[in-house]
């Protein structure tokens, strides 16, 4: 009987390691690679201080996560980087990718700031021929007319369409108004495109509305707004003007369908974590979703990162990750040498870069090609309702 | 108001020298005396005599010496528990504050109780020997502690011989794992077994015996217990329980007698006898004190004890995990399921009718004559008395419900091909698809069927049950199914469906198999080899089950997942309504249901194409039904 129980026990518990174990990595661990002597050197643009600092501070994260994991290329050269802080502000932007270029001599960039830094670095990029990945700003503009200017975020008009079409034929809205930042050109173009689009669609505006300083004036837009029937409103506005609104809606007792537009939910629990509540059920539009499923790139960064770190990444973090890891794979990619010019045909050429949460694709134009995912905000979370590729 | 002495003597020892003082100073109008234990000791019938009236503070040693004393010179006592003497609090119902301890000790207002004695030693909660894991646990102990201390002694309990008299002369000779004799001890375990029916004035002692036959009898004892189920008039089925004004004990073994929590200790045998009436002491009124229960009347509640030949086949064994079944239960079965394996016209009549009746129902896609057909199928008897057959090595019962299993499958086949060929058209029908993706949760059902299956046969009132049972595992469609599938030249289908036939076959028998050890009706799976054969079978079988299974979470997911997937394709939006996901070979098509607002060029339906190939790494074909939004 003992053998017979041990002969069991040998088959049952052989059976349950091979059905319960976990499945294996989807990739075997590569061969570390030996140490060549030279190096690539990766020039970083973000703001590492003023208002905007989070976009920057977060995006140095995900780039010391992804260098922890890979701090060699597969041919050896050590992969360094040089961090220039523009404050958020694109004349300092300008000034601090010149710098990058002339002075450190550095393969590539990676842009951490936002639309407008990106729009200056658009105007002189060519001039330079280094290329450059902006990782978070979504100007259509951007990438247009350039050689080596590349986006990785999803671009504005994909943004704006989607979310007339998602308003339109899902939420089945048909009165919607709009806010917009006059002083911000990413706000702008999303407000217009939005506007453009559902009108197209076959309905209604109301005329685009100005964020007011004055909260009075705000109250009153927003009064005039429910007494005409407005069911939804689109806020592609910063986090304070989307709080204020959502503020107002609940003295006022309204709850029409609000949407706001990438990098709302980072920048509420970075800066205005105490307003989380306000925001409750609003829709974001973003690259991420908490709940989406990780690809296999994403779920190891999120492990590394949560050793280095131990708080919670936000877009920034991810989207910064993503342009650091996709600017070393087309650095691997590329025949010797190892030239900027070569280089920015590698990230042009980018095919089936795995991301955080699927496939990235950088046409040769420069655009990236990338779903974007239409999210419910609950308790601090993205909480995915479709994904739009 | 209660009255109280006018005169106490308060004996005291180290311990318990505390009350002085608030003995002294009771706000009651008694003088008190103090006096030392040992003081007390060297001439007890001076103070005695003085003093009506005595209570008494220290260790149990020291109450019950003082107990003796005042009961054999006819005063009465109050006591004055320390803060650690809960047991002895509770028992008596002596409050926890010490001016209201006080004020209860010099009450005038006495009771009369009993005094039990074992082997000559006052006994004043409980004594026990032998093993009665967890209820004679020491009451200090942590309840962790008790539990885990408990549950290693049940492990290897065995019973022995013990033999009892009462006051009356009845004799009983039974086996048992240990004894206690329990004095009324309000909210012990032990007193939640003899339930209200015991006072601290009923002359009588109560025996409880343990007698478990089984481990899972024992633990379910011990979980009534533990959940305060009402015992009331019946008693647990693992005890038995004596009541008697006198009981003599002998037991098999030499054993130690822990009297009060091991406080003093005696041996075996054990002579338990009653002082009735013999103490006035003053009691708590939550006491479970009744004049009126004085009754006298003996009583033995001892069926659940084994005795004659019971009692031979469980001296000295180690008790098992399970209980055997008794012969009676053992015959019946036995006889019913040796019926199951015979094969005999009917079956072969039935086993045909129901075979035909599925396969006209497979193919009129008609799930209430499969219904009827389940019912008609006479295949569950054989595979549940080869799981009997196996367990007890019966090679006899084996051999018969083989057979007759084999000719049942022969029979299902050739009449089901047979049917194939009569019928003019060969369609697919959804009921024949889905007996032919088995999975795990399939393995799942047949265990549980099994299980039901043994079950309902062990038991006659429930015999009704079994048609469930068909009705849940299904033996005959998948037989008609694979009969289908060989009459028409289709292996593949046949092979399928014959692979949920087989694992509905080996999840019934090897389930019965168990069902049937724990029911107790073998101490072992006795059939070795065929076991292991069936194991075996059952772990091939797991293969392509557990393929099976992954597939379909595979699928559920990847559909789920598809629901929430948009395509922007030339600025035209297309919301995904469903999506389905059918394994052709080796080839995985879509099959979804789009909705656009703009008329979509076979452009746009290749861009989707390109779109959906670059973000899906599988390779899909796509077949896509489109509905316009107006």
């Amino acid at each position: 009987m003992g053998r017979l129980k041990l002969g069991i026990i040998v088959i049952v518990g052989a059976l349950a390691l091979y059905f319960f174990s976990g499945k294996a990595p989807e990739r075997a661990p590569k061969k570390l690679p030996v140490a060549s002597g030279r190096q690539v050197k990766i020039g970083v643009i973000g703001p590492m201080t003023g208002s905007e600092f989070p976009k920057g501070k977060n995006g140095i994260k995900g780039i010391e996560t992804v260098l922890h994991r890979k701090p060699l290329l597969n041919n050896g050269d050590k992969v360094e980087i040089q961090v220039e802080d523009d404050k958020g502000d694109p004349r300092l932007t300008l000034f601090a990718f010149k710098k990058l270029i002339q002075t450190h001599n550095v393969d590539a960039v990676i842009l951490l700031s936002s639309t407008p830094s990106a729009l200056e670095i658009n105007r002189v990029v060519d001039q330079y021929k280094t290329p450059v990945l902006a990782t978070i700003a979504s100007h259509q503009d951007i990438a247009v007319d350039t050689r080596f200017m590349n986006q990785l975020c999803i671009d504005n008009r994909f943004q704006g369409k989607v979310a007339a079409l998602y308003a339109r034929d899902e939420l089945f809205i048909t009165r919607a108004a709009v806010f917009e930042n006059p002083d911000n050109a990413y706000s702008v173009s999303l407000a217009r495109i939005f506007q453009e689009q559902f009108i197209g669609l076959g309905g209604r505006m109301f005329e685009p509305l100005a964020f007011p300083g004055d909260e009075k004036e705000l109250r009153d837009q927003l009064k005039m707004l429910k007494d005409n029937g407005a069911e939804m409103l689109y806020l592609p506005l910063g986090a304070p003007q989307f709080i204020s609104i959502s503020r107002i809606l609940s003295e006022m007792s309204w709850s029409p369908v609000r949407m706001g537009s990438d990098g709302l939910l980072s920048n509420i629990l970075m800066k205005h974590e105490e307003s989380l509540d306000l925001v409750n059920g609003a829709i974001s539009i973003d690259f991420y979703s908490t709940d989406a499923r990780r690809s296999y790139f994403g779920s190891s960064l999120a492990k590394n990162y949560l050793k280095l770190f131990s708080e919670t990444a936000t877009t920034y973090t991810i989207a910064a990750a993503e342009g650091f890891a996709l600017i070393l794979n087309a650095m691997e990619r590329c025949y010797h040498p190892i030239t900027r010019e070569n280089i920015n045909t590698q990230i042009r050429n980018t095919g089936k870069f795995s991301g955080f949460i699927g496939r990235v694709r950088i046409n040769s134009d420069g655009k990236s090609q990338r779903p974007l995912i239409v999210n419910a905000i609950q308790d601090g979370k993205l909480k995915m309702i479709v994904r739009v590729h | 108001m209660t009255a109280h002495v006018n005169q106490a003597l308060f004996i005291h020892a180290e311990k318990g020298s505390e009350f002085i003082q608030p003995m002294v100073d009771n706000g009651h109008g008694t003088e008190v005396t103090d006096l030392n234990f040992h003081t007390f000791e060297q001439d007890p019938e001076s103070y005695l005599e003085r003093f009506s009236h005595v209570v008494v503070s220290g260790p149990l040693v020291v109450i019950k010496q003082v107990m003796e004393a005042v009961a054999n010179h006819g005063g009465s006592l109050g006591i004055l528990p320390q803060a650690h003497q809960k047991v002895l609090s509770q028992s008596y119902d002596i409050p926890l504050q010490t001016d209201e301890k006080i004020d209860l000790a010099l009450q005038q207002d006495h009771q009369t109780i009993d005094l039990l004695y074992c082997n000559d030693q006052l006994m004043l909660f409980k004594a026990s020997f032998g093993k009665v894991p967890l209820l004679d646990t020491p009451v200090h102990t942590g309840f962790f502690t008790r539990m885990v201390q408990s549950v290693k002694r049940l492990a290897g309990i065995r019973l022995f011989e013990y033999n009892f008299r009462t006051g009356s002369g009845k004799r009983l000779r039974t086996a048992a794992s240990g004894c206690m004799v329990v004095q009324h001890q309000t909210g012990s375990l032990a007193s939640r077994l003899i339930g209200d029916d015991s006072s601290l004035s009923d002359g009588m002692i109560s025996l409880v015996v343990s007698a478990p036959m089984s481990i899972v009898d024992y633990l379910t004892l011990i979980f009534q217990i533990l959940i305060r189920a009402p015992f009331k008039r019946r008693i647990a089925s693992t005890i038995g329980l004596i009541k008697s004004s006198e009981i003599h004990i002998e037991s098999e073994l030499d054993l130690k007698v822990r009297i009060d929590d091991a406080s003093s200790t005696a041996r075996t045998p054990l002579q338990v006898r009653l002082n009735p009436a013999a103490l006035k002491v003053n009691i708590g009124p939550g006491t479970n004190h009744k004049e009126e229960s004085r009754t006298g009347k003996e009583r033995l509640s001892v069926a659940n004890l084994p005795t004659g030949r019971e009692l031979v086949r469980a001296r000295k064994k180690r008790v098992p995990f399970f209980a055997y079944a008794t012969e009676e239960r053992f015959k019946d079965l036995f006889s019913s399921l040796y019926e199951d394996a015979k094969i005999n016209r009917i079956f072969l009549v039935l086993m045909v009718l129901s075979t035909l009746l599925a396969t006209v129902g497979l193919y009129l896609n008609s799930s209430s004559i499969i219904i009827g057909a389940m019912l008609l199928a006479p295949l569950m008897g054989p595979i549940v008395s080869l799981g009997m057959g196996v367990l007890r090595s019966n090679s006899r019962m084996i051999q018969t419900s083989v057979i007759k299993i084999f000719i049942g499958i022969i029979l299902a086949l050739a009449s089901s091909a047979l049917v194939v060929h009569l019928l003019p058209y060969d369609p697919v029908t959804p009921e024949m698809l889905a007996r032919v993706n088995p999975s795990l949760l399939d393995l799942m059902v047949a265990v549980l069927a099994g299980i039901a299956g043994a079950y309902t046969k062990s038991f006659k009132e429930i015999l009704q049950s079994l048609a469930g049972v068909a009705i849940a595992v299904a033996l005959v469609p998948p037989l008609s199914v694979a009969g289908i599938g060989l009459g028409r030249g289709d292996y593949d289908f046949f092979l399928q469906a014959f692979l949920l036939f087989f694992t509905n076959f080996i999840g019934i028998v090897i389930s019965a198999s168990f069902t049937f050890r724990v029911l107790g009706y073998s101490s072992a799976i006795k059939a070795r080899k065929s076991f292991a054969l069936l194991m075996a079978l059952m772990s091939l079988t797991l293969v392509p089950l557990y393929i099976s299974y992954n597939q379909i979470v595979a699928t559920h997911h990847f559909e789920r997942g598809w629901k929430n997937e948009r395509f922007l394709v030339d600025n035209k939006y297309l919301i995904v309504k469903d999506a389905r996901l059918i394994n052709h070979g080796k080839k995985k098509i879509i099959t979804m249901t789009l909705l656009a607002r703009d008329r979509l060029s076979r452009q746009d339906l290749m861009m989707l194409k390109e779109k959906i190939q670059h973000y899906y790494p599988q390779k899909l074909e796509i077949r896509a039904k489109i509905n316009y939004i107006l």
